[in-house]
Order: C-alpha cells, then sequence, then structure tokens
C-alpha cells in the first residue's frame, strides 16, 4: 500500500459562494435561503397550478363558440397572409395588428395569451356578452398575481370572486389557476365564475368544438334563432380557418333554418354529392350537377323563387325539325302581336328547347371578355351531360335558317365544316349563341369560336372533386373585364358614384388586390342535413405580381 | 465677265416668268378615290334595326373621294366618303395619319350618309346600337383610306380651274316627314378642270337620304344610290374625273322618284344614275375658271343640351368659298329648313349660290327647325341642342363667311338686369324671349338647383322616367339620367303643342338666362312634385257683381311648400312665388303670380280684366302633373292674348286635359265662369260668392259667432279690404311653418290686384297695390331669339 500524495485543487464554487454570501455567512442562513427559494418554486406551482378547466366557466347554451390558436405565436405567419391584401380595407388593418410589436413585451404577451383562447357569447350583433378564456403558462399566470401589486389592474371583490379591471377600459376579468376568463360584461364574468357544473360545457363538447386547433387557426360554430338577422336562413354555421402565406382554407358546414330547407325541398330534397363535369378553362368556371336534369332544376328554382320566366318555360326537346321551325315562327308572331319588338329573336325559346333536356351535370365558364361589342359581352361557355344519342338529336333539331327569313328574324346556321350551329342574334361575332354535340352531351358557347375552343379543350381537363356545385375564380382577369365594363358605363356619365379619374383610382386599387389572388374555389354539396362549403384561395406572392 | 451678265439676264427673265406664270395661275387642284371597302363580318352604321349585325355582302365597293384646292392664300383638302357619319374617332385617326401637305385644320371631312357602309368606329356604348361593335382594325382600313385619298389626290395636283352652278330638280327627293313639306329641290354643281378643260373632278350637292336599299338588303355593303352616282358621273365625265358627293340639308329629305315603280337595287342605282345626268346636265353651263379660295374653321360651343352626358359640348364648323359660292358644314344632320333659311341669307348677302353640306367632321345627330319643337317628330327626339340650333348656325355660319353681317345686324341687345323697388312686382317688358332670358338670369341659381331638385334627382333615383318597364331594370349602380332625360323631354315636349310661339319663346329665354338646355325649363314647368303647382294647395272664391266694387271681386289662395334648406343657406331652392307685371311687347299687359323660374302661372289678371285663377283638386298623380304644367302655361298664354273672357274660355280645351283641375275666369260686367276639364268638363257659371270653408269676414273674433259667414256662405257682399282681411282669418296670424302663402285679390273693374305673399312662418306680410296697366318704362330694349342667337 503506497500513499500518494493528492492534490485536491480549490473548488470555484466555494469561492462563488464566498463571494455571494460572504466569508462570514453560516451555513444556516445558506441553508435557509435555499429553503426560501424553494418554498417560493412551491408556491409559484401551487399558486399556478390547471384548477379550473376551461370548459367549466363556458355556459353550456351559447349562440356562438369561436377559437383561435395560438394567434400570438403564430402572428408572423398569419401577418403573412396574401388574403390581408386580397381583403379591402379591414384586410390590411388586421394584417398590420398582427404585424405590429404589442404594447408589452412579446414574451408576456406569449405567456398570458399564447394558447388556445375561446370565445363565446349570446349577443350576435354588439358582441358586448362576449367571454372569452384562455389558459396561461404559468408564468403568466404569475406576471397576472404580481401584476396587481402595480396599478395596471384594479381590484373589483365582486362578493368574494376577486374580480380584476382594467382602469379607464370597460373590461374585466379573473383568473382561477391557469385560467384567464374576460369580459367587457361584470355581469357575465360573474355568471361564468358560478356556474354550477350542469350549467357549463361538457369537455366533451368543448373538446369537440376546438377539435381542430393546432392545425386550423380559428374555428367555431354559430347558432341562430329568429331573433337574428341570419335567423331566417339558418339555423347554424361552422366554420374552421387555416392561412399560410400563400393558401387560406375555409370550411363551413351550414344548417339552414326550416323554413328555407322546406322552400327550397324541391331543389334539395335527396341531394348528395355527385360527379361533377369538368368546366373549361376561364376567368369563372361553374360546374354543378343536383340529380336531375337542368330543365327540371330550373324550373324548380323558377318555382322555389315564383320567377315564370323559368317555372313555365317549356323545357322539352325540340321536336322534329319542321316542326321546330313552325314553333320558332310561331313564336316570333306572338312577339309582334304582343307589341315587343318582333326584331328580337326568342331567344328564351332557343335556350329552352336547346339546353332544357340537358344534365344533371353541367358546367358553364366565362372564358374571354369582349369589351367593345354592342354592349361588353363575356365570353360563355357551357357543357351539359346528356344521355345517348339525345344531344345528336337536339343539335340535328335545332332550327336552320329557311329560305326568305328577314334580318330581324333568327335562325341557326351551320359552320362551313357543320359542327357547329350558331344563332346571329343581337351584335357582332362575341354574341352569336352556337351550339355543338361534344363528348359528354352538347356544349354551348355565346359565340362559335369559344365553343370550337372549348370543344378542342374538352379531353385535357379535370373533375372537379364531388359535390354538388363547384365554381373557381381567376379574380385577375375578371376583376379586369368589369373594371373596364364600368369605365365604358363611367364614360358616359352613367355608373352612380364615380367620375373616370375616381373609377381608375378605384381600379387599379381593385386589381392590386385582385392580382394578389391567383383563385378562389368554392366547392359545397350537401351533406345530410347541413350544406358543406369549402372555400380555398390560393395567393400568387407579391413578387410574381405584374 | 460678259457671260455671266448674260447669265444674270436670262436668270432674271427665268424668274419673271415664273413670278408671271405663276400669278396668271394660281389656282391648282388634285382629286383622288381609295377603296375602303370593309371585310365581310364587319359591323354596318345607320340602322338599329340592324342589331349591330356584321355585313355577310358586297353589292358595290365604299370608296373615299378626295379634291385638294389650293391657291397662294388657300389650301383645301375637301373628303367625301361613302359613309354614314364622320364620328370623332375617325376623325381623329384620319388627322394623325394625314400628310402634311395642306393644315389638318384645313382638312374638311364629309360622309355621304350611305346605312350601308362600315361602322364600328364609335367606341362610346351609347351608340353601339346603330354604329355596331367598336372594331378598331375597321377604324384603321378606313382611316388609312382617307390618308391615301389625301396623298394621292395632292400628287396628282395640276393647274386647273373652277366653276359652278345649281339647278332643280323635281322628282328625286321629298320631304319624308311632312306631305307636301319643304324639300331643297336645289343640285349644287362644283367643276374642276385642267387648264385644257378635261374634268378633275365634279362635286355634287344634293340633299336626300342614302337609305334606298330595302332592308332585305340591309346587310349587304353598298354606297348605296351616291356610289352608283359616283360611277355614272364619271362614265359620263371621262378623263378618270372623280366624283364628290355632298349630302345637303337632308334631315328630312328622302329620295322620291315620282312616278317610278322601282324595287330593290334598281331602285338605288336608277336615283344615282339619275342623279348623275342631271348633274351633267348642269356641268355643260358651268364655265371654269380661277376663282379664289377663303376657308374658315371654328371650334365653338354648343347651346346647352340635356344629352350632354353622351354628346360633346363643343364642334367645328367649317366655311368654305369658292368665288361667290358659299359653302356651310354642319357637323350631323339639319333638316331642310336650315338649309334653305341659310341659303336665303347667303344669297341675300351677295353669294351667287350657297350648298349646305351635310355630315361634317362631327356627328351630333339632327339639327330640326324650331317650328318642330313640340313635335314628335322623329328628326326632332334627335335633335339636342334646343329649338334656336337653326339661328344659332345661321349666327356662326355668319361669324365665318365674308360677306357675313347683313346690313343692321350687330351685337345683340344688352339686356339689364332685373331690379325691383321694395313692395313692388317685377317689371318685365319686351319680346317674351327677352323677358324670360331676363327672368332667367337674375335666378339662375334658383333655376339650376330647381332642375337639380324635381328633375334631376328623380330621374337618377327611378322616381321619374320616360314611358316603358326598362327604366326599373337597370340595375342600382346605373344611373339613367344620360338617357332618361331627353327621352323625357321628347315624350313632355308635344304637351307644348298649340301654345303661342311667345310661351314657347319666355321657355326658351328662360333657360338660356339660367344656363340650362330649354328642354330642362321645359321639363322644369312639367315636372311632378315640382312646387309651385296649384296641386300644392290652391282655392279661389268670388264675390260676383253684387259686392261693394260694382265689377265683383276675386279672392285666391295658394300655397306653395318651402323647402327645408334656403338659398341663404348656402343650398335649397327658392319657392316663394312672386308678383310679375308684364308688360309684353305683343299682346296685353297683365300682372301674375308665378314663382321665378317658371314661365307659366297660377293666377293673374291683364288690362282688360281678365282674371284667371286654377286649382287642381284631384288625385297627385304625374298626369294631372304634368297637365297643370301645361295649363300654367295656358293662363299665362290667356292672360297675355285675350282681351275678353270669352275669347279666355275659347283658350281652354275641356278634353284636352284630364279630370282634376279646374280654372276660374272671370272678367268685368261678366258672371265668373268655372271650367272643370276632363271627359265631364264644363263651364259654369258662378253666380253667387261662395267662401271657402274656414274663412270668416268681420272683424277678429266675430267671425266664429257670425253665422253667416265661412263655410261656403253665399249671398255675401263685401269691399276688397274686407276680403283681404278675410283671407288672413283663414290661418291663426301667421303662414303655416312648412308653406309659403299667397292672398291675391282682384278687383277687375278697377284692373287693380292686391297681392300678400307671405314666407313660411312669418307674419302676414302687407298688400301691395299693383295697378294692371301697360308700363312703357318697364323695357327700353328688346331681345329676341333671333338677336340672341347672333
Amino acid at each position: 500500500m503506497s500513499e500518494t500524495l493528492r492534490s485536491f485543487p480549490s473548488k470555484g464554487g466555494l469561492k462563488k459562494n464566498k463571494r455571494r454570501f460572504g466569508p462570514h455567512q453560516p451555513a444556516w442562513f445558506r441553508n435557509a435561503l435555499i429553503l426560501i427559494v424553494a418554498g417560493l418554486i412551491v408556491h409559484a406551482i401551487w399558486v399556478s397550478r390547471d384548477t379550473t378547466p376551461l370548459h367549466s366557466v363556458l355556459p353550456a347554451q351559447q349562440k356562438y363558440g369561436v377559437f383561435v390558436s395560438e394567434v400570438l405565436p403564430q402572428r408572423e405567419r398569419l401577418a403573412a397572409s396574401f388574403v390581408w391584401d386580397a381583403i379591402p380595407g379591414a384586410g390590411e388593418t388586421v394584417r398590420d395588428l398582427l404585424a405590429q410589436e404589442p404594447p408589452v413585451p412579446p414574451w408576456i404577451l406569449h405567456n398570458i395569451l399564447g394558447g388556445l383562447g375561446y370565445a363565446a357569447g349570446n349577443d350576435l350583433e354588439s358582441f358586448d356578452d362576449v367571454l372569452f378564456v384562455t389558459r396561461m403558462s404559468h408564468i403568466g399566470a404569475l406576471l397576472e398575481r404580481y401584476s396587481r401589486l402595480g396599478p395596471w389592474t384594479e381590484s373589483d371583490h365582486a362578493g368574494g370572486l376577486r374580480l380584476r379591471r382594467l382602469p379607464g377600459e370597460d373590461l374585466h376579468y379573473a383568473v382561477r389557476g391557469r385560467t384567464l376568463v374576460v369580459s367587457p360584461s361584470r355581469d357575465r364574468l360573474i355568471q361564468a365564475l358560478t356556474l354550477r357544473p350542469a350549467e357549463a360545457m361538457t369537455p366533451e363538447r368543448f373538446g369537440a368544438t376546438v377539435e381542430g386547433s393546432g392545425v386550423e387557426d380559428a374555428g367555431g360554430v354559430i347558432h341562430f334563432d329568429d331573433t337574428d338577422a341570419w335567423g331566417g336562413v339558418l339555423r347554424s354555421a361552422s366554420f374552421a380557418l387555416r392561412l399560410e402565406p400563400d393558401q387560406a382554407d375555409l370550411k363551413g358546414e351550414f344548417v339552414l333554418a326550416s323554413e328555407v330547407s322546406g322552400e327550397w325541398d324541391l331543389v334539395l330534397s335527396g341531394l348528395a354529392p355527385r360527379p361533377l363535369p369538368p368546366p373549361a378553362e376561364g376567368m369563372v368556371q361553374l360546374s354543378a350537377n343536383f340529380g336531375k336534369p337542368l330543365g327540371v332544376l330550373l324550373a324548380d328554382v323558377g318555382t322555389v323563387l315564383e320567377w315564370p320566366a323559368l317555372a313555365e318555360a317549356d323545357w322539352t326537346a325540340w321536336p322534329e325539325l319542321e316542326e321546330s321551325l313552325e314553333l320558332l315562327r310561331e313564336a316570333q308572331d306572338d312577339d309582334g302581336e304582343n307589341g315587343d319588338d318582333p326584331a328580337h329573336p326568342p331567344v328564351g325559346l332557343m335556350l329552352t328547347k336547346t339546353l332544357g333536356a340537358l344534365g344533371p351535370g353541367f358546367s358553364l365558364s366565362v372564358t374571354d371578355f369582349d369589351p367593345h361589342e354592342i354592349v361588353p359581352m363575356p365570353e360563355l361557355t357551357f357543357q351539359g351531360e346528356s344521355a345517348g344519342d339525345l344531344a345528336r338529336a337536339q343539335f340535328e333539331r335545332f332550327p336552320r335558317e329557311p329560305e326568305g327569313a328577314s334580318l330581324a328574324q333568327s335562325y341557326g346556321r351551320e359552320t362551313e365544316d357543320g359542327a357547329i350551329v350558331y344563332l346571329p342574334a343581337i351584335g357582332g361575332p362575341s354574341i352569336e349563341p352556337s351550339f355543338a354535340v361534344a363528348a359528354r352531351g352538347m356544349a354551348a358557347a355565346s359565340n362559335r369560336h369559344a365553343l370550337r375552343r372549348a370543344l378542342e379543350q374538352n379531353a385535357n381537363e379535370t373533375r372537379p372533386p364531388q359535390g354538388n356545385l363547384y365554381v373557381r375564380i381567376q379574380p385577375e382577369p375578371l376583376t379586369e373585364a368589369i373594371s373596364e365594363t364600368l369605365m365604358q358605363i363611367c364614360k358616359i356619365d352613367a355608373l352612380k358614384g364615380y367620375t373616370i379619374e375616381s373609377l381608375e383610382d378605384a381600379a387599379e386599387d381593385w386589381m392590386t388586390r385582385a392580382r394578389r389572388v391567383e383563385s378562389a374555389t368554392m366547392l359545397a354539396g350537401q351533406n345530410d342535413a347541413a350544406l358543406v362549403v369549402e372555400i380555398s384561395l390560393r395567393g400568387r406572392p407579391a413578387q410574381e405580381q405584374p | 465677265m460678259r457671260r455671266n451678265k448674260e447669265a444674270l439676264a436670262w436668270g432674271f427673265c427665268m424668274a419673271l416668268a415664273l413670278l408671271v406664270a405663276a400669278d396668271a395661275q394660281a389656282l391648282q387642284a388634285g382629286a383622288a378615290r381609295i377603296d375602303i371597302t370593309p371585310p365581310l363580318g364587319a359591323p354596318l352604321n345607320g340602322y338599329g334595326a340592324r342589331l349591330g349585325r356584321g355585313a355577310e355582302d358586297v353589292h358595290d365597293p365604299i370608296t373615299v373621294r378626295a379634291l385638294y384646292l389650293g391657291d397662294e392664300n388657300t389650301e383645301v383638302f375637301l373628303i367625301a366618303a361613302d359613309l354614314c357619319i364622320i364620328n370623332r374617332e375617325l376623325r381623329e385617326r384620319v388627322l394623325q395619319l394625314a400628310p402634311g401637305a395642306v393644315p389638318h385644320e384645313n382638312i374638311i371631312l364629309t360622309a355621304t350618309h350611305t346605312h350601308n357602309a362600315q361602322g364600328g368606329m364609335v367606341e362610346s356604348i351609347a351608340f353601339r346600337h346603330v354604329s355596331g361593335p367598336y372594331r378598331e382594325d375597321i377604324l384603321d382600313l378606313t382611316a388609312q383610306g382617307f390618308s391615301e385619298a389625301m396623298v394621292e389626290a395632292y400628287a396628282n395636283r395640276e393647274e386647273a380651274n373652277v366653276g359652278f352652278g345649281t339647278g332643280n330638280q323635281d322628282t328625286l327627293s321629298r320631304n319624308r316627314r311632312v306631305d307636301e313639306g319643304p324639300r331643297d329641290s336645289q343640285i349644287g354643281v362644283i367643276l374642276v378642270e385642267d387648264l385644257e378643260s378635261e374634268p378633275i373632278a365634279v362635286v355634287a350637292n344634293f340633299a336626300a337620304h342614302p337609305t334606298t336599299v330595302s332592308s332585305e338588303d340591309g346587310l349587304t355593303i353598298s354606297a348605296d344610290y351616291p356610289g352608283f352616282f359616283h360611277e355614272r358621273i364619271e362614265e359620263l365625265l371621262g378623263n378618270d374625273a372623280v366624283a364628290l358627293f355632298l349630302n345637303g340639308a337632308a334631315g328630312n329629305q328622302s329620295v322620291d322618284l315620282e312616278g317610278q315603280n322601282l324595287e330593290g337595287w334598281e331602285r338605288v342605282i336608277t336615283t344615282g344614275e339619275l342623279l348623275a345626268e342631271e348633274v351633267y346636265d348642269i356641268v355643260q353651263d358651268i364655265e371654269a375658271e380661277e376663282l379664289p379660295l377663303y376657308f374658315r374653321r371654328t371650334e365653338t360651343s354648343l347651346p346647352p343640351t340635356l344629352a350632354s352626358s353622351i354628346l360633346p359640348a363643343s364642334t367645328w364648323l367649317d366655311v368654305l368659298e369658292i368665288g361667290d359660292l358659299l359653302l356651310c358644314f354642319f357637323p350631323g344632320e339639319p333638316c331642310v329648313e336650315l338649309g334653305l333659311e341659310l341659303r336665303e341669307h347667303a344669297l341675300a348677302r351677295g353669294y351667287e349660290a350657297q350648298f349646305s353640306v351635310s355630315q361634317a367632321n362631327d356627328h351630333l345627330f339632327y339639327f330640326a327647325p324650331r317650328e318642330y319643337y313640340t313635335t314628335s317628330h322623329y328628326e326632332q327626339e334627335m335633335s339636342f341642342y334646343g329649338p334656336g340650333i337653326a339661328d344659332w348656325f345661321d349666327a356662326q355660319f355668319g361669324r365665318l363667311m365674308t360677306r357675313g353681317q347683313m346690313p343692321g345686324e350687330g351685337q345683340p341687345t344688352a339686356l339689364g338686369e332685373l331690379t325691383r323697388e321694395d313692395g313692388e312686382p317685377w317689371p318685365l317688358g319686351g319680346a317674351s324671349y327677352g323677358m324670360g332670358r331676363q327672368r332667367g338670369s337674375r335666378f339662375a341659381y334658383d333655376a339650376q338647383n330647381a332642375f337639380e331638385e324635381w328633375v334631376a334627382k328623380p330621374v337618377r333615383e327611378r322616381q321619374l322616367h320616360p314611358a316603358g318597364d326598362v327604366w326599373e331594370w337597370l340595375p342600382g349602380f346605373i344611373d339613367p339620367s344620360p338617357f332618361a332625360l331627353p327621352f323625357l323631354a321628347n315624350e313632355w315636349r308635344p304637351e307644348l303643342d298649340g301654345l303661342a310661339q311667345d310661351i314657347l319663346d319666355d321657355i326658351e329665354g328662360l333657360a338660356m338666362g339660367a344656363g340650362l338646355p330649354t328642354d330642362a325649363a321645359l321639363l322644369l314647368q312639367l315636372a311632378p312634385d315640382r312646387p309651385g303647382g296649384a296641386s300644392g294647395g290652391a282655392t279661389w272664391f268670388v264675390t260676383p257683381g253684387d259686392s261693394a266694387d260694382e265689377e265683383g271681386l276675386v279672392g285666391y289662395e295658394f300655397t306653395v311648400s318651402a323647402p327645408s334648406s334656403s338659398q341663404e343657406d348656402g343650398g335649397g331652392v327658392s319657392t316663394l312665388p312672386d308678383v310679375w307685371r308684364v308688360t309684353p311687347a305683343e299682346g296685353a299687359a297683365f300682372a301674375m303670380v308665378a314663382l321665378p323660374w317658371q314661365t307659366g302661372t297660377v293666377s293673374g289678371m291683364n288690362e282688360h280684366g281678365v282674371v284667371v285663377c286654377l286649382e287642381a283638386f284631384g288625385e297627385d298623380d304625374e298626369d294631372i302633373s304634368v297637365a297643370e304644367g301645361r295649363l300654367q302655361l295656358v293662363a299665362r298664354e290667356l292672360l297675355q292674348f285675350s282681351e275678353s273672357q270669352e275669347e279666355a274660355l275659347s283658350r281652354l280645351d275641356l278634353e284636352d286635359l284630364p279630370e282634376g283641375l279646374r280654372a276660374y275666369v272671370a272678367a268685368p260686367g261678366e258672371l265668373a265662369q268655372v271650367v272643370t276639364f276632363g271627359p265631364q268638363g264644363a263651364v259654369e257659371p258662378r253666380a253667387t260668392s261662395v267662401l271657402p270653408e274656414g274663412m270668416a269676414v268681420g272683424p277678429p273674433g266675430e267671425a266664429e259667432d257670425d253665422e253667416d259667414a265661412g263655410n261656403g256662405e253665399e249671398g255675401l257682399s263685401l269691399s276688397a279690404a274686407e276680403l283681404r282681411e278675410a283671407l288672413h282669418t283663414r290661418h291663426a296670424g301667421e303662414a303655416p311653418a312648412d308653406r309659403h302663402v299667397a292672398h291675391i285679390v282682384f278687383d277687375p273693374g278697377s284692373r287693380r290686384m292686391y297681392a300678400a305673399i307671405t314666407p313660411a312662418g312669418h307674419a302676414w306680410v302687407d298688400w301691395s297695390d299693383v295697378l294692371v296697366e301697360p308700363d312703357p318704362d318697364a323695357y327700353e330694349e328688346e331681345l329676341t331669339v333671333e338677336e340672341d342667337a347672333a
């Protein structure tokens, strides 16, 4: 056994202790301090423990309940969304609010309001009774507790409920555990804090309501009754919203009020999502399938809306050609006898007989715009599905121009290849309703050139997802077309509220906003008793704007 | 050295010879034609019934023809194109492309007015229903043709002589609107020859619409009869001469091949060829020589129009003189009356001949004569610049031509500002136009704001619109006024039919003074809901014959709603009626109660003691309101022109007005007559006194207890003073807060009229006492329409 001299270096910790507590502090002091610190930590944990679930302060019966997920931590992402640039007025305000530095250090806000927030209430007009609840972090809870020592809040004993309020602001709050409950209404806050368990929202229902939080940025449900502005139309509406810098998705589910669903029963009964035909590419694309022939659908809509022109139109197909011609002659004579201008072709008859028997799937697109037509004219393309040889029969029975027809009458003419029959109507080549047999039925367009393009495109298109109604809009060309039309009206002083200069300014603003949105898509379908609507906006990064 | 001198001498001689030669023949001319036939599918201009569809066939080519004329002082291009109109887009494009050889302000663009040539060159959506979809390619093609024609004509220029002549035709044209109405039988011809007397160009001026192509060929491209005129005359003249057709004052002139039952293209071709042969005959008598050229253009402001949103406020007018020939170029379609009057004046000024040329440089639609103003003629409905447009053109062209002013013509009479002494009626005198203008000028603010309040605003908000449902279908963001206002004027103008010209002149003058279109003053006179109608609250009563005043008295109360804000507040319109003492140049002097910005009156008396008061008692609807507006004009007319009650009654047509209106007509020594209008209309004498309900007679406080007073009591006998006092007793000491009240007592026997017009909410004002007799001091100057146009 050897003995080795061992040298132990002095420990810095001792020196530190020496520096902090002095060479002469006794051990009991150090131990007491540790105990105090430990006690404080225990106290902090104890006072900020999570004793009160959020749902326990939320009344079970509320007209609306809306959650927002981590708005503060995510605010940079939310502020970067193109949506704010596209929404006039309020959009910029919201974006600026999200982007600006808060009046208190962000870490404080993150600890107080950083998590899931939930707002509920019954007043859908003023929102004066809104109740907002969120769960603070431990640090947030302590900050709130110790902030009471300063002048920032005032105590409100409230019979022992220990409310607090912000001086000079109409805002009251209370803290239970880490749960912060805020309302502009003191009564509402007291009511929330004194809820009996049976009156509060169940954890299951609360969980279902905020199910999308974490994935969605906001969501919730609104219930309407007869006293509400929307109560006559909707029974409830729920939604979920997600914003990304270049994408915004909104999903909504609407339950119609019984009066409306009863009124529209003729159109909506038995409706379920169906395959939708592909619409031609254009600034507006619509595709629909309501499970019944187009003529029946339009007649039903006409019945519901009490529009005799739709409800009472004869939507049956064209009879044989000779009978079709006779039908047309009679209609033209009737126009004259009724005192209407006989120069106008019976367009209604042409449309009802040609389109009425088609369907149930049909699509309509605005593919272009001619500002120089006799009136500014959108270029429309329609495709209607039909079974068997119906489209071919319709095409062949469409009345062609007989010998000796006068200028004022409109009959169909065939293109040289016989593929298209078109109807010279009012105006130039952009207004010639045209028809052709297409792959899935019949195609029609506002002019023959558009129709030919649509027929060529037909094979390349993909179907939208299943539903009952699909609409896609490209805001930029659509806004341009609308602006151009308004400008032409403005040039003859017939546009209310605008001069040429003010319209130019407004149109520039519209175009700037429209350029931020590449497309807006809506898919709607009836699912059980609810109408499900999904809206998706695809943004265009600012640097890609022309 | 000697050779240098010789060279100098030769050079001097050459220069002298050149100068002499130039001096001997300064006039140069060149002509060219270019085909501007558009491609099939091009929209055609001229008919709304064509629905804007494109051309489907070509029958004959469309050309543009240019004639260059120049002398040492003047150079012009005279262009005639086979087009319907010269619209502004075309003019602008042509001038952009035009060669610089001639100053652009010396290029005269005209269209033959064929309705079967290309349209599509008007950008405004207001006119595309007639001109078709806007096609820049057609505009470019057409303008390019104009430019090429000018370049070629200039390149073809050579020394030339020019002459002119006229002939008459009786079988080629007619008045298409009025049977046996005025027509222009003149065919004017300009012949341009080279120094060998070979024709360079021939210009024909003839007034008739080129609308001879049948409707079956409505989509066929054709130059119409001018095209066949060109073809035939050029064939007759030979030498590759270029023919130009300048349409005359053809607004209401049509082709009429009397006695020839021709159809289809034969009619078109024959018309052109017959005209060519007439022109050729005239050419035979023309001696071409060197004539001086004079050209002058002005860009001038047009009279105000209700269609100001769709029509310009200024235009270009040209005058071209070739020796003693005067050509006046109209920027649209003048009716023949304008051309004939202009010619008459030109000949009186010493010109040997005058040609009116339509469709030149601009297209402002039709120009109708004053006498059409109250008609529903198409030409009038498409005439947007007021009834005085003929005088306006006459004056404008008078300023442009070298022999412009007739002896005695000078500056228009300057009327002084309308003023009056406190408590006195407004004094008016002279020609009706001048009186209206003086009043309009004095009350321009009120007239303009009244038009805005009771016409323009209701039209904008669709409470007032022309007949038809289309106005209600328009989407809410559309302001219908650009079309609705002119259409409404077209609808209501016939309401003025049959009125004395003095009344129309007063309306025209009032509008001119107020800076409004005449149609605006018309609409304001007739507009529903306007203040100043008797339906606003009027009642009358009478104490005939048996009163203290031997001839009886008439009392009248008339209320007018007071707007919430007044002129003093910086807005609103004064609706306070006033008393006017009128000494017209023609007819009787009279005093009347009327709003300052209306021509019509609700009550008045003339120097013969004829009294008229109006009352509306039926439902307040638009028909009655419009009819009442007319009745107020009739009342004004009968005050001016009736010397007796019988004469006044004869001017009131019982059947012509709807039920719900009454007029009361009194005169000295006659039983007062109540005229009730409508199908059950009647004229009934009022034999006894009638006081309306609420009126008290006697000292205040006793009236209510007096069983003989008020409530329709008959058989009263009152003095004028008692009647005045009684009128005020109807209200509690002051006018109602929301209405002005006019109290009037007429004493026909003494020709005295007492008026107390109290503003809303005021205590009763003092009575004014007006002696109704001519006032020679009422005016020193007169202003007539013709003078003012000048």
